[in-house]
């Protein structure tokens, strides 16, 4: 065990980790920040991505050791203050949510990417969410959240 | 009945209570909980498909530091029983062949023993560490072979390999052929699904003096706490089984799985004990969809009216029985309530084989009988040269026409505007062959319609209850075991206790999840929980009321008939007199109650069928055999939907999972082995976001007299026509008739070769 500093949603955590030990592991068993999710734990269905300076990583796939000094943001760090982020806003409006298991994922990998492609086309938001795997909703919904979402955070 | 639109709160797409906590991460999932001093599980599983255990040692695994309490078959209660029985069935309609751990695999992923430990690391090492001896047996992995008299037998106690063997008859089908113009027989194949919810199985166990209690993502917490109950003697009321929000079900979870084998290591080692499924584990080891065989006969009127419906169906059960035979009934029991057809014969048959067992999946048997038969009507159009879109509306079903399941009629059918409107909106009349045809690029439309009943009424009864307390503050909690898995029903039946006793939406709570505090429910399968749940909570919600109205007309001084109860406030009828809901609910409590409680039980009397509509428009590679789905619509009658978003969200889910029945998804075994080949999310083979289509998604409103409101299921309906639609639409591309599912790129090209070879 060593102990080494984490900078989640913009806090210092001092936490005793294993060299084996993946981001996920760390993040949900022993900080309980359980909005992370697992779906498969083998970096197939994108239910485990948090940012790490502002890209989206597989944390289930990510040992904690990579990721020490870097700026890692997990769904829980994304509303202030109680409001959301207007991803968040879109996915709610929208229906984009049904069981949720996929939701921390997907906003966060659409966060990333609306950061980078601001004003994207359909076709390249449903390749942008590629790697995140949903069974409920068909991604209909999540495509227009995000599109609307787009929106909002160019006219803010 | 009112029309939707004169509810205050019912027909309107409310938000979802849960959205802001799903979307924040606060969402807790049983995924997500752990126990102070927890231990880890996990399972040691057969590695073959077919074979007597011979010994197990565990003494290796015993020694490893950290391993605190080991199962096997000797250690676990000798009681059979069935995961997906329910107490509010007939006993005889299922078969109890099931042990907690097994002494014969009979399937590559049967549990032999199971493994407590700190970790889940020094569970796994453990499991590897355990010695087994197999004598192997001949595997059977063949349904239509499994019949034969000389098979090997998958449980040497029965008699043979059929589950379940069941014959629905209805007027006289040799009649029905005699009379008929014309008679067309043909055979189809459906493959195994994998629900993939994207939580896959879990649960924890915590034994103590006074309560076994039990946290799983499971659809039906009072069936499985009946289950444990008969396993482990332990009576209901020392048994607690909570779930939180169910990361995805269709089905999946409402059987159990490891449940008994957590409570029986708590049990041993004095921990709280968690079972997690991995994703292969899950893929390869956990209930899927029924494999069929299917031969259908028609007998038709040259204007295509059918005169006769006979259909053969043998179902792969797999290794263990589970609700095998009530999907085999709802399979052979269904058609007839979608085609109007006074002559029908159905024969079914569902066998053991040494695969993965079948179980519940979305469609429960449905989604097979609508391929094999909704293909066949468009074989019977083409050879009769009719349209596929007249025969349909030909046979289509009606309202008042009769519902043999229940002995009534049906009260509310939308299907022919469903089929109408459908055609309208996706311009099939303007279909041709290989419609703008072009290239190697072939396009066309396909159509298919289909039924699903609302619950298993009357196969058993089906029934919920309900609570509603009335807060000080004028509030409302709705106590309901809801099980919600993403379908919405927490919203749903909020939005109906809203409408029944007018009170805010806002300021009712939903109280689900737990056997401790929720009165009763079956659970949530067959499509039934805004019907029947509802039905419950506006019962519940209306004797509330009634007890309101009672002590309001004492506080206002007004007679009892004088009081409307809407807006959150209680007033005269020609308005003069008001009082508002939580000053009324505070002079109660200080004049007169301190508590008023509502109260509701339902048992459904009636299947309620919802009905739909679908037509899919395809763009076939003639090269590559890709098939690209250019345009999907979709008509569903679910009745008057109570939260049209909510409800438009879960066809399209289920449209979505139809696609990949249809034409990607499904298990691959090596059929020697009997390894199921593709245990992981990526070989599986769910359609992706870039080849979902943009769907067309719309509602054809009947009024249903037994639903609250008018409502009838939806959840479903969803999966069932999908993937004959897309059969259809394949065949008007290209003129090739696939009749085996997934319709892969590799059955298309071989069968366009054939085809051309044959047409040359």
């Amino acid at each position: 065990m060593e102990k080494v500093k984490l900078i989640i949603n913009e806090q210092v955590y001092e936490v005793e980790v294993e060299d084996s030990w993946t981001l996920s592991h760390v993040l949900r068993d022993v900080l309980g920040l359980t909005g992370t999710k697992i779906g498969c734990a083998t970096g197939e269905c994108g239910a485990c991505t948090v940012l790490v300076d502002g890209k989206p990583i597989l944390s289930c796939l990510t040992p904690v050791t990579r990721v020490l000094d870097k700026r890692i943001v997990t769904i829980e760090g994304l509303a202030k203050n109680g409001e959301l982020h207007p991803i968040q806003t879109a996915f709610v409006e929208r229906g984009a949510i049904q069981c949720g298991f996929c939701t921390p994922g997907l906003v966060l990998t659409a966060k990333a990417f609306l950061e980078k492609n601001p004003d994207p086309t359909e076709k390249e938001v449903r390749e942008a969410i590629s790697g995140n795997i949903c069974r409920c909703t068909g991604y209909g919904k999540i495509v227009k959240a995000i599109l609307m979402a787009g929106k909002e955070m160019r006219e803010q | 009945m009112k029309n939707n639109s004169e509810y205050g709160v019912v027909g309107k797409s409310k938000c979802r209570v849960d959205a802001i906590e799903k979307v924040t991460g606060k969402a807790k999932y049983t995924w997500d909980l752990n126990l102070p001093s927890m231990l880890h599980c996990k399972i040691l599983r057969s590695p073959y498909p077919h074979a007597k255990i011979i010994s197990i040692d565990t003494s290796k695994a015993e020694k490893l530091s950290g391993v605190r309490a080991i199962l096997t078959p000797a250690d676990v209660p000798d009681t059979l029983f069935n995961k997906a029985y329910r107490f509010s069935f007939p006993r005889d309609k299922y078969k109890f062949d099931e042990r907690v751990l097994t002494r014969k695999s009979r399937f590559v992923g049967d549990r032999i023993a199971a493994v407590a430990a700190d970790t889940e690391e020094i569970a796994e090492h453990a499991i590897k560490l355990i010695e087994t001896k197999f004598d192997k047996l001949e595997p059977i992995m063949d349904p239509e072979r499994a019949m034969e008299e000389n098979a090997p037998k998958v449980h040497s106690e029965s008699k043979n390999n059929i589950i379940q063997q069941l014959v629905v008859e209805l007027g006289d089908v040799e009649k029905g052929f005699r009379e008929a113009d014309f008679v067309f027989e043909d055979k189809f194949k459906t493959h195994s699904q994998y629900h993939c919810a994207l939580e896959s199985h879990v649960s924890i166990a915590d034994y103590g003096p006074n309560e076994l209690t039990i946290w799983s993502s499971h659809q039906a917490p009072f069936q499985l706490r009946n289950m444990v109950s008969g396993v482990t003697g332990i009576p209901q009321h020392k048994i607690r089984v909570m779930n939180r929000y169910l990361g995805g079900g269709f089905g999946g979870k409402d059987e159990a799985f490891d449940e008994l084998i957590a409570a029986l290591l708590s049990k041993k080692s004095g921990r709280p004990v968690k079972v997690s499924t991995d994703r292969k584990e899950d893929v390869s080891a956990t209930n899927r969809r029924h494999p069929s065989v299917i031969t259908v006969k028609i007998g038709v009127k040259k204007d295509g009216a059918l005169t006769a419906l006979q259909i053969k169906s043998i179902l792969d059960g797999g290794a263990y029985a589970t609700c095998s035979a009530r999907v085999l009934a709802s399979n052979v029991g269904a058609p007839p309530l979608l085609y109007s057809v006074n002559n029908y014969k159905a024969e079914g048959f569902v066998v053991y084989t040494n695969r993965v067992p079948g179980g519940a999946f979305r469609g429960y048997g449905n989604p097979q009988w609508v391929f094999a038969v909704e293909s066949m009507l468009d074989i019977v159009a083409e050879k009769l040269g009719i349209d596929s879109l007249v025969v349909r509306l030909k046979n289509a079903h009606g309202e008042g026409d009769p519902n043999y399941v229940t002995g009534g009629g049906i009260d509310s059918c939308g299907l022919e505007r469903c089929l109408r409107e459908g055609a309208e909106k996706i311009n099939y009349y303007g279909r041709g062959k290989s419609v703008g045809a072009g290239g190697n690029i072939k396009r066309g439309i396909g159509i298919a319609m289909a039924v699903h009943p609302t619950s298993a009424t009357p196969s058993g009864t089906e029934f919920w209850g309900a609570l509603i307390a009335i807060n000080p503050d004028g509030t409302v909690n709705l106590m309901v075991g809801t099980n919600e898995m993403g379908q919405g029903s927490n919203t749903v039946l909020a939005q109906i206790a809203s409408e029944e006793l007018g009170v805010n939406y806002d300021n009712i709570s939903v109280i689900s999840g737990d056997t401790n505090s929720n009165p009763q429910q079956v659970g949530s399968y067959a499509s039934k929980t805004t019907h029947i749940a509802g039905n419950a909570v506006k019962l519940a919600a209306g004797d509330a009321k009634n007890k309101l109205l009672k002590e309001a007309a004492a506080v206002m001084d007004v007679s009892l008939k004088e009081l409307v109860l809407s807006g959150n406030k209680i007033s005269t009828k020609d308005g003069v007199k008001n009082i508002s809901f939580s000053d009324l609910v505070r002079r109660i409590k200080d004049e007169n109650i301190p508590q008023i409680i509502g109260v509701g039980v339902y048992k459904s009397e009636t299947n309620a069928p919802s009905y739909a509509a679908h037509f899919a428009e395809v763009a076939v590679d003639t090269e590559t055999g890709r098939v690209d789905v250019s345009k999907y619509v979709s008509m569903t009658d679910v009745g008057q939907a109570i939260n049209p978003d909510l409800v438009e969200g879960q066809l399209e889910g289920g449209h979505h999972q139809g696609l990949g029945y249809a034409l990607s998804e499904g298990l691959i075994w090596d059929e020697e082995s009997g390894i199921v080949l593709n245990s992981n999310i990526l070989d599986y083979g769910m359609i992706p976001p870039l080849d979902s289509p943009v769907m067309q998604i719309g509602l054809v409103t009947t009024v249903e007299p037994t639903g609250p409101f008018g409502a009838k299921g939806a959840g479903e309906i969803s999966l069932d026509p999908v993937a004959p639609a897309i059969a259809n639409a394949i065949y008007n591309a290209v003129g090739l008739r696939i009749k085996e599912l997934p319709i892969t790129p590799d059955k298309l090209i071989l069968g366009l070769f054939e085809k051309e070879r044959k047409d040359e």
